[in-house]
């Protein structure tokens, strides 16, 4: 296809967005889901196209039209689809269809249809903006505008304070990464005077070895920009220390989460640092941060899913678990292997989110496990479903979470970074946790009994055709779709990783992970089916640790004071009450209380009487004929 | 005698009694008297015509001005009835502060045009004839929206001046 | 020959004898005769620069300036019978409606 209609892509979703938000109260809930659907049905079609283009060896390079023209800053709007892009689009498009067409079920009869569309549209889009871009701004651009709609996704149902509290939550805590985002680009723009990808890359080798001086300390520049850019991937991928907007993200639709925080935005920061590795790849500072904090996360989020009851949160910290094993394998520069973990994660994290929709529909929105138990019965296909995403994340061999964990788990072992073993160390451990709390949410809430009362129970039904089609799609994604080698597919863009090791050492690697794997999952049987009894009798011997574990370290409360309170208070004292309510509200109520009295000072001229008129009338005609003599 | 004096000593004397009379009309208790002073000014001022070869104007003054104008006021003060109150002033209250104010104007005129000449072709005795053809030929247009004018007039003072329904009263 | 400026000043005195008396006066009815007195200077000055211009104009401009002030002076008339039947109102300093 000709490279200049590869901009649909990004229209249709642009175009259900705007038609959804303007007309959508009007007409009937039905066509806008039909809009919404098929626009990102559109946008699926035209990136096959550009895939297979991309995939017989073309790169697509295209400006569409300059943006900003500023002296030596010339940014363009235009897209680049190289195999990176490529990978991102078949997971935005594919998923985010069969997401969509998920939701049709799920939203049904919610006043907020249209609406709920339209977000969905513009989110598709600012993300198609994001990994289509050929420069930083875009990149930003979309940035922010992912930001923009997950805040709009999650505070959907803003009359409920939780809702409206976690999306603001979401933005602002994003824009702590952002403003360090935006830092990075502005650094990197004084240094090498370019943006867009091509020229930053041919430019960056230049600037090894150069420092900047900040508060009278040498930095090395190219570590600077690049642990700068990393803020933003921290805050937007939720790693440690900005990861807490994730759990609370929860509040949104369903579906929300499975698109947003499972398969796309999150995996964003991931993308950033593939897509300007070669920039990472000349400090190794930078790797070294990016691989610990991906590490130190992957565990510290796991720990925290153990103990939690709510079937979405779990959820949650397993996808900031997983995405901390996407930034170990940037950490040690296997891009692509990062990337891959991206792609298989999105299919197999989207898949247990809708599962976890599916159920929510059948136990009218009780998300506690605790209260559900025996469900596989009657949700046969949200089972099985269910049991295939989980055997995918816990590494199972066969489906395509083995091929992805284990390539990382394969390259941190190998690489010669000197923390790689570290982080394959906990890498490892992560998988047994993540296979263990993974197989307790469905062993606790499909087998067993059912822990609520029998209407309730009586309650529960399978998902309607319209959600169940695309959990089967995503389970049979989760299966096939690792056979596809994306690290080799990506080999151009990032390079291949050079590996200190040999083949013996990966055949140890491989078994070590399978074993982990299954070790996990032979924990939660024996914890839940076996002797269900044990986890209480843990927990209460294991009493401090369990209670830090449930209330999440504490952090939430952690930052809660240490910021938020703070800012509350001078935000209250200073900014509102001298500022807000001195300063500017006298000038605005002031200067029409001065029109006022000069008016009323100025009425008192006319006494009413006539000829008083006839004076004034006079004396002007004598200042009249005073300036005509005077000429 | 030689012409000029002549006219001079007449000038004086219209000068002086016009003078008389406008100060009468506004001093003068008696809205009656205002009325009669008013009336020999008038008549005063047609004469002044007279000297100035106008004599169309003269006639039209006498006819309009006396006849029509004058004769109004009588009529209006007539239907008025208005009662002589002695006590009350018959001043403004700001009656110093419009003196000094007219005192100004004029002495602000007077500067204008005492650098006025004199030129010596003066107008020839008229015919009415030619009056009569300036006004259909030159000012044809301000003569028909004269007409106009006084329609609206005539219309205008009836109906503001009319009395009120019974019901209103 | 009476100089022009004679004239002149003969209008402008009566036009300015005209003015005070209209200000000073409180009777409505006298107000409006000394709008009488300002017209007709005016008329005088019209006049007197027709003379001596020797041109007609000025002529028909009195003619023009009479027919006008006859239609004033009888709205004015109007009004005042209105003002004093309805209102009540025999002198100026008694209309206050409009003061501000």
């Amino acid at each position: 296809m000709d490279e200049r209609y590869y901009i649909l892509i990004l229209l249709f979703p642009l175009a259900g967005f705007l038609f959804n938000i303007i007309v959508g109260r009007f007409i009937r809930p039905k066509w806008t889901s039909w809009v919404g659907v098929m626009s990102i049905f559109g946008s699926a079609i035209v990136s096959m196209f550009a895939i297979f283009d991309v995939m017989s060896g073309k790169t697509i390079e295209y400006n569409v039209y300059t943006w900003i023209l500023s002296q030596d800053l010339k940014i363009n709007f235009g897209y680049l689809i190289d195999q990176l892009t490529a990978v991102m689009l078949f997971v935005v498009c594919f998923v985010g269809w069969l997401i969509h067409i998920y939701s049709v079920g799920y939203m049904h009869g919610d006043p907020g249809y249209p609406r709920y569309f339209a977000y969905l549209n513009l989110f598709v889009f600012s993300m198609l903006m994001l990994v289509m871009g050929n420069n930083l701004v875009q990149l930003y651009f979309g940035w922010e505008a992912v930001g923009l709609c997950s805040y709009f996704l999650i505070g959907f149902w803003y009359e409920k304070k939780s809702a409206a509290d976690a999306g603001k939550k979401a933005f602002i805590v994003n824009r702590v990464g952002d403003f360090g985002f935006a830092l990075g680009i502005f650094l990197l723009f004084v240094s090498v005077y370019a943006l867009n990808y091509s020229e930053v890359f041919h430019k960056i080798p230049f600037l090894q070895g150069k420092t900047i001086n900040i508060l009278g300390w040498d930095v090395d520049l190219i570590t600077l920009i690049a642990l700068l850019l990393f803020c933003g991937a921290v805050g937007k991928s939720a790693q440690i220390p900005l990861y807490v907007w994730l759990p609370d993200a929860m509040e949104g639709p369903t579906p929300v989460s499975a698109l947003i925080h499972a398969a796309t935005m999150v995996t964003a920061g991931v993308f950033m640092v593939a897509r300007l590795n070669p920039l990472y790849g000349l400090s190794d500072t930078a790797l070294a941060v990016v691989g610990i904090i991906g590490g130190i996360t992957s565990l510290f989020a796991a720990t925290i899913g153990l103990v939690q009851r709510d079937m979405k949160r779990i959820i949650a910290y397993s996808t900031i678990s997983q995405i901390g094993y996407m930034f170990v394998a940037c950490g040690v520069a296997a891009y692509g292997a990062g990337v891959f973990h991206l792609y298989t994660h999105a299919f197999f994290k989207a898949l247990l989110f809708l599962c976890a929709g599916s159920v929510m529909h059948a136990m009218s929105g009780e998300l506690d496990i605790y209260k559900m138990g025996g469900l596989r019965r009657k949700m046969p296909v949200t089972y099985i479903t269910f049991l295939i995403a989980a055997l995918t994340i816990s590494g199972v061999p066969g489906l395509s979470g083995f091929f992805s964990k284990d390539e990382i788990l394969w390259f941190a072992f190998s690489s010669g970074k000197p923390y790689g073993k570290f982080l394959w160390a906990i890498g490892t451990i992560t998988a047994t946790l993540t296979a263990f709390y993974t197989f307790r949410i469905l062993f606790v809430a499909f087998h067993g009994k059912f822990r609520g009362s029998v209407e309730d129970f009586k309650h529960v039904h399978e998902s309607p055709l319209i959600m169940t089609i695309p959990l089967v799609v995503l389970a049979i994604g989760s299966v096939l779709v690792g056979y596809f080698s994306v690290p080799h597919f990506l080999e151009p863009i990032v390079g291949k990783v050079s590996v200190m090791a040999n083949y013996a050492q990966e055949r140890f690697v491989m078994i070590i992970s399978i074993i982990a794997g299954i070790s996990g999952i032979m924990i939660a049987w024996y914890m839940y089916i076996v002797k269900p009894q044990l986890p209480e009798r843990l927990a209460k011997t294991f009493q401090g640790i369990y209670k830090v574990l449930w209330n999440k370290y504490y952090v939430d409360e952690a930052y809660s004071f240490l910021f938020v309170k703070p800012t509350i208070w001078f935000a209250d004292k200073f900014i509102e009450r001298f500022t807000d309510i001195r300063i500017i509200e006298g000038i605005v109520n002031g200067i029409p209380k001065l029109c006022y009295n000069a008016g009323l000072w100025a009425r008192r001229i006319h006494k009413g009487y006539l000829q008083q008129y006839a004076i004034f009338m006079i004396i002007g005609i004598c200042i009249f004929i005073l300036i005509l003599l005077s000429r | 005698m030689n012409p000029p004096i002549i006219e001079q000593i007449f000038f004086i004397y219209f000068f002086i009694s016009l003078s008389f009379l406008s100060l009468s009309v506004i001093i003068s208790k008696n809205i009656m008297h205002s009325t009669f002073f008013l009336l020999i000014f008038l008549l005063h001022v047609a004469a002044l015509f007279l000297f100035l070869n106008a004599e169309f104007l003269m006639v039209i003054q006498i006819i309009v001005y006396v006849g029509g104008v004058l004769a109004l006021f009588v009529f209006a003060i007539m239907v008025m009835n208005i009662k002589e109150e002695f006590r009350h002033k018959k001043f403004v209250k700001f009656a110093g502060a419009g003196l000094i104010t007219g005192f100004l104007f004029f002495i602000g005129i007077y500067l204008f045009i005492k650098g006025a000449k004199t030129p010596q072709e003066t107008l020839p005795p008229v015919d009415v004839n030619l009056i009569g053809r300036l006004l259909y030929s030159y000012y044809l247009l301000p003569f028909e929206i004269l007409s106009l004018v006084l329609l609206v007039a005539l219309v205008g003072g009836i109906i503001i001046a009319k009395k009120l329904p019974r019901e209103e009263r | 020959m009476i100089p022009l400026n004679w004239y002149l000043i003969l209008s402008s005195t009566l036009f300015t004898i005209g003015l005070v008396g209209f200000i000073v006066r409180k009777d409505l009815i006298v107000m409006l005769m000394c709008l009488e007195i300002m017209f007709n200077a005016v008329n005088i000055s019209f006049a007197s620069f027709s003379y001596y211009n020797a041109s007609l104009t000025g002529q028909i401009f009195v003619l023009f300036s009479i027919a006008v002030a006859a239609c004033e002076t009888a709205i004015g008339l109007a009004i005042v019978l209105a003002l004093v039947r309805n209102m009540r109102i025999n002198h100026s300093d008694e209309i206050t409606n409009l003061r501000g």
